[in-house]
């Protein structure tokens, strides 16, 4: 996948949400900040409005309560005319419509819906806007070991935004972490990781046309950023996961070549694996897109207890109960 | 990236054992226990026992003219003579006021003769409701033809109701010169009655160590000593009161030991044969001697329990007190004597379990019952916290304690932690997995907050560490406290609706309540508006506090408690019956409190929308508004949708969350600077029990997006839903909205919800740890949690009976689900699911 739309944003960076109290992403009570726009394509991506590195508006018809209880929207509103309402007035369904072959994203319309039926995925947010938002968790990482996560889409495009970001939380006595599938420039890495303690990076598959044909990309520059990072920030931890998808990399063959990959770094502490679970398919109905989403199941117990003991014994720990 | 996070439902213990149709949620309870539970299940409704109130009324009608208090040990010892005994199959821990093996509630003619036969009315006609208690055909003709006669006029209620000045009596019973207690208007709320005392808790362990022995010796000596003749003219009933007292307990435990006896003569179950002579063995012991065994205290302690339950209605209940404190020293013994296991002290609690479990408080009428639905009560049992020396003290027992509490579906004993900064990992990681079962239980409450609390309020250092949880999150001093008067609500709802209506109440045909404050179209600035809501607020915290004068004042002349008075430190010093704690007693902390009865957070979101609609970004007018409110929303969804958005408390916006404080730091000030005489403190404090269902009942639609007659929302909490930020934020928000600097500032109460997936596994334990700590560093006063899923709640309303024993948490305390009003369980499921990522 091209990366037209890198760009080294600073000091504002899009934001898509911050998400407080998260319990996967790092050590302790954390707050996850995810940045929008990602390099890969991953087919069983349940985060559509992640994608892009670009404000986009969302509309959620269940919410819109029609023309005639409200219509704020369409009253001089959007200088695209790009919303409409079917029925109006009386009609059951007065609800409105985009028109997304016409809308640019502007956001005008999203201040005047009251219900919040109109609203934009991607916030520009300044460091201290986003510090000042995940601050309302210090005391619970005083109690906890936590901090901050910066996740995404793929966090490390925007690199000078999150260097700004994880530097000057740092600055402010805040353990910092990052998720990332690593598919960017050597740069953006080398930028940004003197900044993080805990580095949760994504080895989804081991073959490289595997990995391009589900993820958009091959994992050759992956493979090598990531060597690179073990061996450039040997006191940085890293934690290697595999989001578990069945048909895709439930194998053992997958999770023994990560193990070997990872083992000869004593900086990589550990291996996860998250079992896929699906949901949110709702996004993309929101962004006004239709993307062919396969069916995707979750793994099953006895898969993942199979997995993650081939894991456990690797790292010479007891299986623990999960 | 953040796609593949374990979010499957997964359920807590108590919703795991339902699926499964299991008894036992955790661990193990032996069969005993089970039968026992089981039996007391399947009676049904609580039915009202009237004998104590027969025996009372019999005795008070020999005794016209005395000294109250004289009276009232008089009618407990009569009480002790004459009440029917009853030993049921299994039963360790003996005694109970009743002839049935299953729930029952007193009831206190004293109190509320004068409406009860209204009230036995009322709840014959409700009869099949999940709240209604049974009155059978021969209930209601005692209650008509023995209780009420004699009560009719003389009884507190109606004397508190017409003792009222005018405007108070206006602002809390209306207009109708009829109503003489039995309805409450809701614009505020009184509770003194509902209850002789406000919560409360009794030395207990002062009656394990003396006896009741001990304690009529030192009320014969302090007799003995008497020489003024002012003292012998009031002290002197007093000491011979609680003379008596001590005598009527032992007698009826003496009772009970008698019975024992004949039954294991004549059963021929060897087994039983041998329980049975060891109930006699120790009732014929206990509780006039010191406890000897840690049974002996168990059983000791009932009695006590029971015969305070028979002495007065204590709203809130008598609360149990520290008990892995003072069953501590008897335990210890047999442990290392070999006269018990855990697994034994286990099944012990475990019956006193049962036995509290039986005991239902209701008002006698099902207007005042709605405040405190599903049959609430809370004898608080307070375990860990720190010992007088200031060091940990959780011990051994803690972790029986703990344990006990876990393998039945009940909500019985109210459990409390004490927790602390030095509360060991160990005992919080223990209750952290109690607390996941999702019964509600344990609440935690924060000597970080308490200890402060009492020091500033005079009490030195070492007696405020040895504090014991009471009520719903309150807490006593059980030597030192001597305010024993049911407090006063504030009803904010209320005052939101009368700030916009100009001091009128929508729901009583218009009627002025409150003042006279303007009407908000001729507000210009959000100050002004802000401006009438304090006058409202004053107004109406004034009402409450002249109530409370005005309870305290009438009490001496109505009600005494001379056991409760006769476990106490200051008042057995001073030979003064509790309940005359208006002329203060010495050396006593004689602390008030009002309560802000729900709708806090629908005030702060109220205020909030005005500003941020009309003032600030100017999207609304006050005409609009209004008319969108006085039409409660009906063709005006865009209106609504703009107030339901607008800024919500528990979001981490500083500026919303400052309206709280400024709330809080208002009503705080007034307080401050109208202390009561003896600088003692009138306590300003945040707690629904569940009145903020039935103040929701009389408050018009509010500028937060609320519908009219919606439930308000509940304690220190943000609304329902609004908070959307996840448990951190919402307790920092919480945290700045609230005022410490006042002395005045008592408990505030605290829910939080979660779905067990958010809790799972040990990872989520030590989370859930972490909460805690950060709770307590913070300087909350109490939490509670629910941890159950939305699902359960829902399941359990279409099928009532497969949820039968599903426990919820409720407010200060816990109730099964299914015995809540609808709009009870509504409010409890629109309660925010604090989400994890
Ligand atoms: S975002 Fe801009 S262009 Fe798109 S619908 Fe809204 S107002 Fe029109
Ligand atoms: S403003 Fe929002 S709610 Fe109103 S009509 Fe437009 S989309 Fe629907």
């Amino acid at each position: 996948m091209s990366n037209q739309h890198v760009s080294t944003r600073a000091p504002t960076g899009l934001v898509l949400n911050i998400q407080h109290f998260c319990t996967h992403d790092g050590p302790g009570i954390r707050t996850t900040v995810f940045l929008k726009g990602c390099s890969l394509r991953c087919k069983w991506c349940s985060n559509p409005e992640s994608i892009h590195l670009k404000p986009e508006l969302a509309y959620n018809p269940r919410k819109c309560i029609g023309e005639k209880e409200c219509g704020f929207c369409l009253k001089d509103v959007c200088p695209e005319s790009a919303l409409y309402a079917v029925g109006s007035g009386d009609r059951p369904d007065d609800k409105v419509r985009v028109n997304w072959d016409l809308c640019t994203n502007c956001g005008r319309c999203v201040p005047v819906c009251p219900t919040h039926a109109l609203t934009l995925f991607g916030q520009e947010m300044t460091v201290d806007q986003v510090l000042e938002e995940v601050e309302q968790d210090g005391s619970f990482y005083r109690e906890s070991g936590g901090g901050m996560t910066v996740s995404g889409g793929e966090c490390l495009l925007q690199a000078d935004f999150l260097a700004a970001l994880l530097a000057e939380a740092h600055r402010r006595g805040i353990n910092t972490a990052i998720e990332t599938a690593s598919n960017v420039p050597w740069d953006f890495m080398a930028k940004v990781l003197p900044h993080v303690d805990t580095v949760l990076h994504d080895i989804k598959l081991t073959d490289p046309e595997r990995h391009k044909r589900w993820c958009g990309a091959d994992n050759t520059r992956i493979r090598a950023n990531l060597k690179r990072a073990y061996e450039t920030f040997p006191d940085t931890k890293f934690i290697a996961r595999t989001p578990v998808i069945p048909g895709v990399n439930d194998d053992e063959e997958h999770i023994r070549a990560t193990l070997a990959f990872i083992k000869p770094y004593k900086n990589v502490i550990d291996y996860e694996l998250l079992p896929y679970h699906r949901f949110g398919e709702g996004k993309y109905e929101f962004l006004g897109a239709v993307y062919e989403m396969q069916d995707f199941t979750s793994p099953s117990p006895e898969t993942l207890k199979r997995l993650r003991e081939i894991i456990d014994e690797a790292f010479g720990r007891p299986t623990q109960a999960r | 990236m953040n796609m593949a996070t374990e979010t499957a439902q997964l359920l807590s213990a108590q919703e795991q054992a339902i699926v499964d149709g299991k008894k036992v949620l955790h661990g193990t309870a032996t069969d005993r226990v089970l039968r026992m539970f089981d039996a007391i299940r399947s009676y049904g409704p609580p039915r009202v026992a009237l004998e104590r109130a027969v025996y009372f009324t019999e005795s008070f009608k020999t005794s016209e003219g005395q000294p109250l208090v004289l009276r009232w040990a008089k009618a407990l010892k009569h009480i002790a003579e004459n009440i029917s005994v009853a030993i049921f199959d299994d039963e360790l821990i003996v005694g109970r006021p009743n002839t049935w093996f299953g729930r029952y509630t007193l009831v206190f003619p004293e109190l509320d003769g004068s409406i009860m036969k209204a009230g036995a009315e009322a709840f014959i006609a409700a009869k099949g409701a999940p709240d209604a208690v049974t009155v059978t055909e021969e209930d209601k003709k005692i209650i008509d033809e023995v209780l009420f006669p004699y009560w009719n006029g003389k009884d507190f209620t109606p004397n508190f109701v017409k003792a009222l000045p005018p405007e108070s009596r206006h602002m809390n019973f209306g207009s109708d010169p009829e109503n003489i207690g039995i309805k409450q208007t809701f614009v505020i709320v009184n509770t003194s009655t509902m209850r002789h005392s406000q919560n409360w808790v009794i030395d207990f362990g002062k009656m394990l160590t003396r006896g009741c022995k001990g304690m009529r010796e030192e009320a014969q000596a302090r007799l003995a000593a008497l020489e003024h003749p002012r003292d012998l003219a009031f002290k002197g009933p007093f000491y011979e009161a609680a003379i008596i007292a001590c005598d009527a307990l032992s007698l009826f435990a003496k009772r009970y030991s008698e019975l024992a006896g004949q039954m294991a003569a004549r059963t021929k179950d060897a087994r039983r044969k041998m329980e049975l002579e060891e109930i006699a063995a120790i009732c014929a012991w206990v509780p006039e001697n010191p406890a000897r065994t840690f049974r002996e205290a168990i059983q000791s302690q009932w009695f006590t329990q029971l015969f305070s339950r028979l002495e007065e209605m204590v709203g809130g209940d008598i609360n149990s007190g520290r008990m892995d404190q003072y069953f501590y020293p008897t335990y210890k013994r047999d442990l290392e004597e070999g006269r018990i296991t855990p697994e034994e002290a286990q099944e012990l609690f475990q019956c006193l379990w049962l036995n509290v479990m039986q005991c239902i408080q209701s008002q006698m009428s099902p207007a005042l019952a709605k405040g405190r639905e599903g049959f609430s009560h809370h004898e608080t049992v307070t375990i860990g916290g720190q010992t007088p020396e200031g060091l940990d003290a959780t011990n051994e027992l803690s972790y029986v304690l703990l344990e006990s509490t876990r393998p039945l579906p009940c909500s019985y004993p109210e459990l409390g932690v004490r927790i602390h900064a030095n509360t060991p990992d160990k005992f919080l990681h223990a209750v952290a997995e109690v607390i996941k079962d999702g019964k509600g239980s344990p609440k935690l409450l924060n000597d970080e907050f308490m200890v402060p609390w009492f020091m500033s309020n005079g009490i030195v250092m070492k007696e405020a560490l040895d504090y014991a949880i009471s009520g719903c999150s309150e807490s006593r001093l059980p030597n030192r406290e001597t305010h024993k008067t049911g407090n006063s609500g504030i009803n904010y709802g209320a005052v939101m609706e009368m700030t916009l209506r100009d001091g009128r109440m929508k729901i009583h045909n218009d009627e002025l309540f409150g003042l006279k404050t303007g009407d908000p179209r001729t507000f210009k600035t959000y100050d002004d508006f802000w401006n009438a809501f304090k006058m409202q607020l004053e107004n109406v915290i004034r009402h409450c506090m002249i109530q409370v004068y005005t309870a305290v004042a009438l009490k001496p002349r109505y009600i005494a408690a001379p056991l409760a008075s006769l476990l106490h430190d200051l008042a057995m010093e001073h030979g003064r019956d509790l309940h005359t704690h208006g002329d203060y007693i010495p050396g006593g902390l004689d602390a008030a409190c009002i309560d802000g009865l729900g709708g806090f957070a629908t005030c702060i979101d109220s205020l909030a929308a005005v500003k941020h609609l009309i003032y600030d970004t100017k999207k609304l007018t006050w005409d609009q508004l209004l008319d969108a409110l006085e039409k409660n929303w009906e063709g005006k969804e865009a209106i609504r949708q703009m107030c339901l958005n607008a800024p919500k408390y528990g979001n981490g916006i500083e500026w919303v969350d400052a309206i709280g404080y400024e709330i809080q730091r208002f009503v705080m000030e007034y307080a401050h600077n109208h202390p009561k005489p003896h600088g003692q403190s009138f306590n300003m404090r945040i707690i629904p029990i569940t009145f903020h269902n039935p103040c929701g009942k009389v408050t018009m639609a509010t500028p937060n997006g609320r519908p009219a007659g919606e439930f308000l929302s509940d304690g220190i909490v943000p609304s329902h839903g609004c908070d959307t930020k996840g448990p951190t934020v919402t307790l920092q928000s919480i945290a700045r909205a609230t005022c410490h600097i006042y002395k005045e500032h008592r408990e505030d109460l605290l829910n939080m919800k979660m779905a067990p997936a958010n809790v799972a596994g040990e990872e989520g334990t030590r989370r859930l740890m972490q909460l805690i700590r950060a709770w307590s560093s913070q300087k909350h006063a109490h939490i509670q949690f629910n941890i159950l899923n939305k699902q359960s709640l829902l399941d359990a309303q279409k099928n009532p009976e497969k949820y039968r024993d599903l426990v919820v948490r409720v407010a200060g305390y816990c109730a099964y689900f299914v015995d809540l009003s609808p709009s009870q369980q509504a409010e409890i499921i629109a309660r925010t699911e604090e989400q994890m990522g």
